[in-house]
């Protein structure tokens, strides 16, 4: 049942492949000779942290997840086909959160490898810094998509057809929530929003390189890295259970 | 072989199944009427375990709904519910990743009886081609057990007769077949029994022969006015028509023509009533079924 969600990622992933094509040789043919890497791109030391390239490549995952998370809730309108195979429900969702989470992370990965090959084009290879916090990045990036994608497979789990447009909706909300935690509002409203931030995929990643950011996320170290692993598994959970078990 | 229990389903405050029991054979083809509403497309989606029924039960070959039922039931929903992106080709790739019994062979048969191709988007498609893309998807894998809601809806006279060819054939190889149609033509064609459905109760159901013979009616004409036919009146349903009168007669024809001829009429004739007459009477609330 899986093949008709590799057949969707399929499609999406071939149409970002055309996007990332499409910047990196519009980004090599007009900046060529032209580049000047500014200082806010580098530390204090010249360096362009590996941790920060893993970590800013989620937002190209982020997208990624919002075109595939949509699959489960798009099953509604076909579930003649889909509820009529000889398998489990849950197991027919769980094969599809497998290929989407499969998806994401070919993407992110080639999204990394673009950044990574368009630096090394510009002769900056040698400026990127292979340091401690690698693992860290790679861990909370990673943890923040699989959270974006968890809460969209919760949220639209029992909307037959809505995925795409409770996906869409879903990018208004992280921004509005971030510029609103940043805001002087009444302490009830502001604590209401803070709570409403820690389900705020992009509020864990925002300043997390700077430990005197004004964080949202009252959360550091690992901590800051396993919420957003253990919300997204919640959510992809919950989505699969409220897929299976409801009504068609 | 299908078998409904004492099957209720309600929405809110309308009861949409209402207590129905209803058994198939295997080898049988059980046509589905009732009119808009009556409750048959909730009856095959709790059949399908697509709607929780609120009591009762289903069996499929004397065994609950389980994953595993699905691989040997096809079903053809009322709208075609496919794939508007997908070709008819990666339609019949799904269900041979999906369904072991999937017989290649027969779905290109069915591919060709149809007139489709493979290479088409199923949006691109006509609703008549998009029902029969369903069709080839429930026939593929040679269910024993076939439930299909309209099964012909959209399709051509012609292409309506291969697929009731389709299923009596599939019935003759010992298949169960529900299916439900507004057609009653193709019931009658296709169906050796009949459940109808008024208000989410089966009101009428068996074998389709028996229940024609049952179900008589006696047409007897006078040569002058209609005589007072007495307690004929309040036992059954009459209609006069100038110097002629109808009784639904139904087992008691031979009888109800005998005192047609006592009361002086010159012409009687007992008639079996066609399935049509059958559901209209069943579905009229004022009818005798």
């Amino acid at each position: 049942m899986e093949y008709v969600e590799i057949l969707r990622a399929r499609r999406v992933l071939f149409w970002y492949a055309v996007a990332v094509v499409a910047t990196a040789a519009l980004n090599l043919l007009s900046l060529r000779d032209h580049v000047h890497v500014q200082s806010t791109d580098m530390d204090i030391h010249g360096k362009i942290p590996l941790a920060a390239i893993l970590v800013g490549s989620a937002f190209v995952a982020y997208i990624l997840a919002s075109c595939v998370a949509p699959g489960l809730s798009n099953e509604g309108n076909t579930i003649a086909i889909s509820w009529t195979r000889p398998m489990a429900r849950w197991v027919i969702a769980l094969r599809y959160v497998a290929v989407d989470l499969s998806a994401i992370a070919l993407g992110y990965a080639v999204c990394v490898a673009t950044v990574l090959g368009i630096l090394a084009f510009y002769g900056l290879g040698r400026a990127i810094a292979i340091d401690g916090y690698i693992f860290d990045g790679l861990a909370l990036a990673l943890g923040t998509v699989v959270m974006w994608y968890g809460l969209l497979v919760a949220a639209s789990a029992r909307f037959p057809g809505r995925g795409g447009m409770i996906a869409g909706l879903s990018w208004g909300a992280v921004f509005v929530l971030a510029v609103l935690g940043q805001l002087p509002l009444p302490w009830l409203v502001h604590d209401l929003v803070v709570a409403l931030n820690y389900l705020n995929p992009a509020e864990y990643i925002n300043g997390a390189a700077n430990s005197h950011a004004n964080h949202v996320v009252a959360l550091t170290g690992v901590w800051r890295e396993i919420v957003p692993w253990c919300i997204g598994i919640a959510g992809i959970v919950t989505g699969v259970r409220l897929w299976s078990t409801r009504e068609g | 072989m299908i078998g409904i229990s004492h099957l209720s389903k309600r929405y809110r405050d309308v009861i949409a199944v209402d207590d129905v029991t209803l058994e198939i054979p295997s080898g049988s083809v059980c046509g589905l009427l009732g009119r808009n509403g009556a409750g048959k497309t909730t009856t095959f989606k709790c059949l399908l375990g697509f709607a929780k029924p609120d009591s009762g039960e289903v069996r499929f070959d004397g065994e609950p709904l389980a994953p595993y039922t699905f691989m040997k039931l096809g079903y053809v929903p009322e709208r075609p519910a496919l794939y508007g992106w997908m070709t008819v080709g990666q339609h019949l790739e799904l269900v041979r990743r999906t369904q072991p019994g999937y017989d290649a062979t027969f779905a290109h048969e069915l591919l060709a009886t149809f007139r489709l191709d493979e290479r088409k988007r199923t949006r691109r498609l006509s609703k008549g081609q998009q029902t029969a893309v369903s069709l080839i998807i429930a026939l593929a894998t040679r269910p024993s057990l076939l439930i299909l809601d309209e099964p012909a809806s959209g399709l051509d006279p012609v292409m309506q007769r291969v697929v009731l060819d389709l299923l009596i054939d599939a019935a003759t190889s010992g298949a169960t077949v529900l299916l439900s149609s507004h057609q009653i033509g193709q019931i009658d064609r296709a169906a050796d029994r009949v459940a109808i459905m008024r208000d989410g109760k089966i009101v009428v159901s068996g074998n389709l022969d028996d229940l024609r013979a049952a179900a008589r009616v006696v047409e007897a004409t006078f040569a002058g006015d209609v005589p007072d036919l007495g307690a004929l009146e309040s036992e059954m349903r009459i209609e006069r028509v100038g110097t002629s009168v109808r009784a639904h007669a139904n087992s008691s024809a031979d009888a109800v023509a005998a005192r047609f001829g006592a009361l002086g009429a010159v012409g009687v004739r007992v008639l079996d009533r066609s399935l049509e007459d059958i559901f209209l009477d069943a579905v009229d609330d004022g009818g005798h079924a």
